[in-house]
């Protein structure tokens, strides 16, 4: 009742010639409820990536994950010079030291991208295009720019050669089976070959221009894709990679970043 | 503010907005979502940016329905020689639509079809015997010989037996394939030292799955997608020397720069040898500079495919014909004779004098093997 008094005064007060409502309030309920709205939105990106990240054992469509940590299971974490390894855990100056966000065998984390066992001329010219900028990101950027160009040459090699099983399942709710066909058999309709076509028979890369897939966080799979897609990673050769994401719907690019989350990287038997 | 929340009722009232508001914010991200799954999302965003909103299982459906119509019709042509002739089942974008792979039959004759697949897509294992190169049926005949513009067997098939000026006589499909075995998968140089018999399983199966493949053209039509798409000639000729700037800049990524393609590994091959003891020797279709211009301009760089000039594609076609390859198997005498016999004006640098030396003697496994040891 007192509601009702309060907002009659209110309304006494008002200019009849004014339009009668109450002129501060819808907008501060549309701002709070969209704030409300982002938040509950954030929290729950951020659960599901935290997940994601310390569920290792979770996954049933990965019969192979892991139950220990990565950095057990890792070889060739030692095998490089001290100078390297302590660029690698320690960073250099201001800059932060790779594990921090790459994790500790490098093995990456939802958007983060996993980096052992990557092919290394590829990794080297990612360190390269961050550098030059036709690869942008702000993080890497100033990562990169306080390393030396054989520092950097260093790390893609350093990486490269750490193999280590796959660590993720798929995350994004993608169509498995439509990943499938786009990763074996492509969807020449729209000019997209099978992705394996150029990523190795079995998505585990080609040296020295085409990386790995199989293996990688799908979330960070499909951002890469979208990026593409929306014209903001410009530094594939050739633009191949924009024309294949700009055919790929959103779904595409879901199902196929889940199913290259689901092949298990086996370790390569050398050809004599 | 505080003047303002004095007077729109205190602590009590922000709390209840804050509640409501909440609670608003729920249903939004809620009403967000699921309009989000909906796909309806997808839909305006496609209509808005103009990209297509792909949705496969719209396109296969279209392909189905199109096979659908057309088995109708043909029962209906059992009743009645006179209704409607099946139509051609079509994809969306115009072409001849082949059957699905998942709807290749559960029968003996199934099985055939899948070892055709088989043979066809990954010929140097499932025909080990008849490969003398590093070359599959699927390199030059792409996505399994289903893509319009690069020789698809659905194009083909319908149109044997035929008489072909190559060899003077009528050729059944099993002497077309033949001469692929013969020349583009250069079978001279394979375990058995040619090409499968007529007859022998390997051209049975190829058959089923080509028939399996086309069925839905009708017999002897000729369908637009078919062969590779001549390239006009261009005013400035070809050159191999022009093409050599084109190949780097388009072509080493995948061929590599000494155009012998790349392994995997585990040493498996991803993409094809275009010159060399592991290409398409002397006789092939793609060694005449015309031919591979035309492959190169409707297929290459994989994925982009038309996005060379005529006059790039000319001239990377010169470029990759101006190197040795394994030599043509009719030759019985000189190089200089083959070339009058089989040779004789076509665009091809074979019997001709290219960086001062005449291309045609071949080039062998032995050969590239020795000098590697050396
Ligand atoms: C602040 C966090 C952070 C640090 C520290 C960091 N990275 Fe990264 N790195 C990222 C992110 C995020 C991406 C993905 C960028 C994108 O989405 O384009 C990335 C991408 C990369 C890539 C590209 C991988 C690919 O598959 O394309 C390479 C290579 C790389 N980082 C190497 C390094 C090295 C080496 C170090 C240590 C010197 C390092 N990063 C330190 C966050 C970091
Ligand atoms: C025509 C060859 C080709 C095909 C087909 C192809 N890719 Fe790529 N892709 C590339 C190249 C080249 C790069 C390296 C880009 C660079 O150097 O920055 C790449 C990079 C990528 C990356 C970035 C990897 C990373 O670590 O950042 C992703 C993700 C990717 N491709 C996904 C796909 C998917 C999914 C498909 C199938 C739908 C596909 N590609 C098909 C050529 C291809
Ligand atoms: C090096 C590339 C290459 C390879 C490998 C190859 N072909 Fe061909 N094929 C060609 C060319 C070139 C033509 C001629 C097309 C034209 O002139 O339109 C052709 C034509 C054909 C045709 C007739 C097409 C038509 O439209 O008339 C068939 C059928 C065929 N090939 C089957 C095969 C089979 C089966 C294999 C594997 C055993 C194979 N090809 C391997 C290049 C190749
Ligand atoms: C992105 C990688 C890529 C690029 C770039 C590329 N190709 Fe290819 N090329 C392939 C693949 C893969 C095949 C085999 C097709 C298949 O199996 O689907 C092929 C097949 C061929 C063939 C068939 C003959 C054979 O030996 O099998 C020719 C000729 C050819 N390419 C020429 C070129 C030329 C010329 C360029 C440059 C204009 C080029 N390619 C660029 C990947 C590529």
């Amino acid at each position: 009742m007192k509601r009702r008094e309060k907002s009659v005064n209110h309304i006494a007060q008002v200019n009849e010639n004014f339009e009668p409502w109450e002129p501060n309030q819808p907008i501060p309920i549309f701002v709070i409820a969209l704030v409300f709205a982002l938040s509950i939105w954030g929290a729950l990106t951020y659960l599901s990536e935290f997940g994601t990240v310390h569920d290792k054992t979770g996954p049933e469509t990965s019969p192979a994950a892991p139950s220990t940590s990565p950095t057990t299971e890792a070889q060739g974490l030692e095998s490089a010079s001290p100078e390297v390894l302590k660029l690698v855990y320690s960073g250099k100056d201001n800059m932060w030291s790779c594990p921090s966000c790459h994790g500790a065998a490098g093995e990456g984390s939802a958007s983060t991208p996993r980096l052992a066992g990557q092919v290394a001329d590829y990794l080297f010219k990612q360190l390269e295009d961050f550098h030059n900028g036709s690869r942008d990101d702000a993080s890497m950027a100033y990562v990169v720019d306080a390393l030396r160009v054989d520092e950097r040459r260093a790390l893609a090699d350093y990486y490269a050669q750490i193999p280590l099983p796959s660590g993720v399942a798929p995350t994004l709710g993608g169509d498995l089976d439509r990943g499938q066909i786009l990763a074996e058999a492509g969807d020449w309709e729209q000019n997209v070959p099978a992705c394996f076509q150029c990523h190795g028979g079995n998505g585990e890369g080609v040296e020295p221009s085409f990386p790995g897939l199989a293996g990688q966080h799908p979330q960070y799979t499909f951002v890469q894709l979208a990026r593409w897609h929306a014209g903001a990673r410009g530094n594939s050769p050739q633009a191949l990679m924009d024309g294949i994401s700009q055919a790929l719907t959103p779904n595409d690019m879901r199902a196929v970043a889940d199913y290259l989350a689901t092949l298990p990287l086996e370790p390569v038997q050398q050809a004599h | 503010m505080t003047t303002n929340s004095t007077q729109n009722g205190g602590p009590s009232r922000t709390l209840g907005r804050l509640l409501k508001a909440g609670a608003l914010g729920l249903v939004l991200f809620a009403f967000g979502t699921l309009a989000f799954q909906s796909g309806i999302w997808n839909t305006v965003y496609s209509k808005v940016s103009g990209i297509p909103d792909t949705d496969q299982q719209g396109i296969e459906d279209q392909a189905l329905a199109n096979r659908t119509a057309m088995q109708a019709a043909r029962e209906a042509c059992l009743k009645d020689v006179q209704s409607d002739p099946p139509p051609v089942p079509v994809s969306a974008d115009g072409y001849y639509a082949p059957p699905a792979e998942s709807a290749i039959p559960d029968t003996p004759f199934g099985e055939s079809i899948r070892r055709g697949r088989d043979i066809f897509v990954n010929t140097g294992e499932h025909a080990p015997r008849f490969v003398g190169n590093s070359q599959s049926c699927a390199n030059c005949h792409l996505d399994g010989g289903r893509k319009e513009h690069s020789a698809p067997l659905w194009g083909a098939y319908p149109l044997y037996p035929a008489f072909r000026g190559k060899n003077q006589k009528v050729n059944t499909f099993q002497d077309r394939i033949k001469g692929c075995f013969t020349y583009s998968m250069n079978a001279q140089a394979s375990p058995s030292g040619g090409p499968p018999p007529l007859g022998s399983d390997v051209y049975v199966d190829l058959e089923s799955y080509a028939f399996w493949l086309a069925d839905g053209v009708p017999t002897g039509a000729k369908v637009p997608g078919a062969g590779y798409p001549k390239v006009a000639k261009t005013e400035l000729g070809y050159d191999y020397e022009r093409g050599e700037e084109v190949f780097t800049a388009n072509c080493a990524l995948c061929h590599g720069d000494d155009g012998q393609g790349r392994r995997e590994a585990d040493g498996r091959l991803r993409f094809p040898p275009l010159w060399g003891a592991e290409a398409y020797n002397w006789g092939a279709g793609m060694s005449r500079i015309n031919t591979a211009a035309a492959f190169i301009k409707a297929n290459m760089p994989l994925s982009k495919p038309n996005s060379l000039t005529d006059q790039e594609a000319w001239d990377v076609a010169a470029y990759i014909s101006s190197f040795e390859r394994p030599k043509d198997p009719r030759q019985t005498g000189t190089v200089e004779e083959n070339r009058a016999r089989y040779h004789d004006g076509d665009d091809i640098y074979y019997g001709q004098e290219v960086r001062g030396k005449i291309l045609g003697a071949g080039v062998s496994r032995e050969q590239t093997s020795a000098a590697s040891a050396q």
